[in-house]
């Protein structure tokens, strides 16, 4: 036993080690999450909710100025300024969702000349309205019924301070810190997830065809080491290996994209551990589905592909139709994901996540049961 | 166990899908020897190895080596021994003295890298990895692999397929020195005159059997007994002599 010990932790150091002089097997395990997570990160999916507005300012004087200024406050709108004739088009082609043109005589009747000094005030009933043409997309009445609400909205604002009249409600606006969940915040604890499957399955899966291609397993048998110290360190270094990639994964995410973290590091640590076990002991049953590396890496990717989009990596599970949402939320990487999602962003405690941990630990029993059966050496 | 055998083999059978590959050969091999087995490719060389070494399940006969069973005790039979494998290869990104290192603990032994390393001139690259050695360069580390546990019998498949003369030479001379150290060896083969340089005794196997046994000068002896001639009266000197005569003796590694 003491020797078996002593084995499973020469055998580890020594794997860690040309682990770590691979750099193939870094870039693969570390900076292909970091690159989805950058582009991820990087790309503006809030923008596309936001209500793509072109602007045609043909006055181009004080009062049509203000009012633009106004506009461009407005969070929910995506202004573009442009001339009559480019914003229409753009309008055609999709690019906007709507078009507001303020014409040329805008504003005119908003300053009306004082009649005499007492009654600098313009009368109100004396005021036309002025006209204001908006075109919009007739498919996208969600935004534009948003952009309408918005822009009707400023005029209403526009309008008192013209016309001096008395708002009858003020909105007390009070302030609270509150969690504004982003799409990184939703993100990242599945890239942590994805990650680990990759590393895991396609980690063991290389170094066990590559051990047996070469012979070294068969070498390593030759000696006296019982072959599960092989089986246990391979294991050990991989979860190792793991558990940096989620640890670097994080950090980045809290660093750079300014993560919402306020998961408890254990539960992570457990949720690492038992997907990483589960995926290792996946790709173990896949390496003897195949001989060559091409193959099983092949096989590999059929495995994964399909759970790196059904189990909510990137997008919301909810997307899904609803036979196909129900089905795979058995999936394994659906529970990894999951558990680390509302861990990581939720602050999830253990017995809230007892579902997934149990689903993982479901599935362990069953690749184990099936690994252990079809692992072949040679 | 008769004295002075180290290796004991009796009736020993190995069937793949019905077919005996190794079909009930004994042997002994005395202790200090070189032992060659000699044979065509599929004759049942190395099933025949890694039967003794207690890498393949034995469907029937016994084999005894260094006084351990090894149908009752693989363990204890691999701890005494130290193999060189056909075609084996070891990890990359570990040196050759990192390996070293690693199959010793293995053995759960303390080894000293760079006495084996000396042992088969491998010292100045003791810092590389196995990719950037030669072919005879890989082989003699494979052989070093094998000295870690200080064995008491050393078995090499067919050790220089694949080598130039000079790397093969180099070799035989390697192989000499470590028996003269009083290890046992016993090699796989199917070049004859390496066997006639090398083996104090060998046994020619075919289809999975021995059809003959013995010193290879009573072999030879044997043959002409018989009434042997050779269609072509031997030169005193063949075409590796000459290639030999050219290029010399010295040793090339990439």
């Amino acid at each position: 036993m003491k020797e078996k010990i002593k084995g499973i932790k020469n055998i580890t150091l020594s794997a860690m080690k040309m682990y770590f002089r691979d750099r193939q097997a870094i870039f693969w395990s570390l900076f292909l999450p970091v690159m989805i997570m950058s582009i991820f990160g990087v790309m503006k999916f809030d923008q596309v909710s936001k209500v793509n507005l072109g602007l045609v300012d043909n006055a181009k004087n004080q009062a049509s100025e203000s009012l633009v200024e106004n506009i461009k406050k407005v969070n929910v709108l995506n202004i573009k300024e442009g001339s009559e004739g480019d914003e229409k088009q753009a309008l055609e082609k999709g690019d906007r969702d709507m078009v507001l043109i303020l014409p040329k005589d805008f504003g005119t009747n908003l300053t009306p000349k004082p009649v005499n000094a007492l009654e600098q005030q313009p009368v109100i009933s004396e005021i036309k309205p002025t006209n204001l043409e908006i075109y919009y997309n007739e498919g996208k009445q969600d935004r534009v019924q948003l952009g309408t609400t918005a822009l009707n909205q400023i005029f209403d604002r526009y309008t008192h301070t013209v016309t001096k009249t008395p708002d009858l409600f003020i909105l007390d606006q009070k302030p609270i810190a509150s969690r504004n969940l982003s799409y990184v915040d939703f993100l990242i604890p599945g890239i942590v997830a994805m990650g680990i499957m990759q590393m895991s399955v396609m980690g063991v899966l290389g170094a066990v065809v590559n051990w047996r291609e070469k012979g070294i397993f068969k070498r390593l048998l030759a000696t006296p080491i019982h072959p599960s110290v092989i089986i246990i360190s391979q294991v050990l270094t991989r979860l190792i290996i793991s558990v940096l990639q989620v640890a670097t994964i994080i950090a980045l995410g809290v660093v750079v994209f300014k993560v919402h973290f306020i998961g408890n590091p254990l539960l992570i640590l457990l949720l690492a551990v038992l997907g990483g076990i589960l995926f290792l002991n996946i790709g173990f049953a896949l390496s003897s589905f195949g001989k060559t590396h091409q193959t099983v890496m092949a096989l590999a990717n059929i495995v994964m592909m399909p759970m790196m989009f059904l189990s909510g990596i990137f997008f919301p599970r909810e997307t899904l139709p609803e036979l196909l949402g129900k089905i795979t939320q058995y999936l394994p990487l659906t529970y990894l994901a999951h558990g680390m999602r509302v861990v990581m962003i939720e602050g999830y405690n253990l017995s809230q996540i007892r579902t997934d941990v149990l689903g993982l630990l479901v599935w362990i029993v069953i690749i184990f049961f099936i690994s252990t059966r079809v692992f072949r050496w040679e | 166990m008769a004295k002075g055998n180290i290796i004991q083999v009796k009736g020993l059978v190995k069937t793949y899908s019905k077919v005996n590959v190794v079909d009930g050969i004994s042997f002994e091999v005395k202790k200090g020897e070189i032992f060659g087995i000699l044979g065509p490719n599929g004759a049942g060389k190395t099933t025949t190895l890694e039967m003794i070494e207690g890498l393949r399940p034995i469907d029937d006969g016994e084999i005894k080596v260094a006084g351990i069973n090894v149908n009752e005790d693989k363990n204890g039979v691999k701890s005494v021994i130290g193999v060189q494998l056909q075609a084996s290869s070891f990890f990359d990104y570990l040196s050759l003295e990192e390996l070293l290192i690693l199959f010793g603990n293995l053995y759960n032994q303390k080894i000293d890298p760079d006495e084996i390393l000396d042992e088969v001139e491998l010292t100045e690259k003791k810092k590389s990895y196995i990719k950037t050695l030669s072919g005879g360069q890989k082989q003699r580390f494979s052989i070093a692999s094998a000295l870690v546990n200080k064995p008491k019998v050393l078995f090499l498949d067919e050790p220089t397929t694949g080598l130039d003369p000079q790397a093969r030479r180099h070799l035989w001379d390697l192989i000499k020195k470590i028996r003269e150290k009083g290890m046992t060896v016993v090699i796989t083969t199917h070049y004859m005159d390496e066997a006639e340089v090398l083996c104090d005794r060998v046994a020619i196997m075919d289809h999975g059997y021995i059809i003959a046994m013995g010193t290879p000068e009573n072999l030879i002896k044997n043959l002409l007994n018989k009434g042997f001639k050779k269609p072509k009266i031997e030169q005193l000197a063949n075409l590796e002599d000459v290639f030999l005569n050219l290029t010399g003796h010295a040793l090339r590694e990439e």
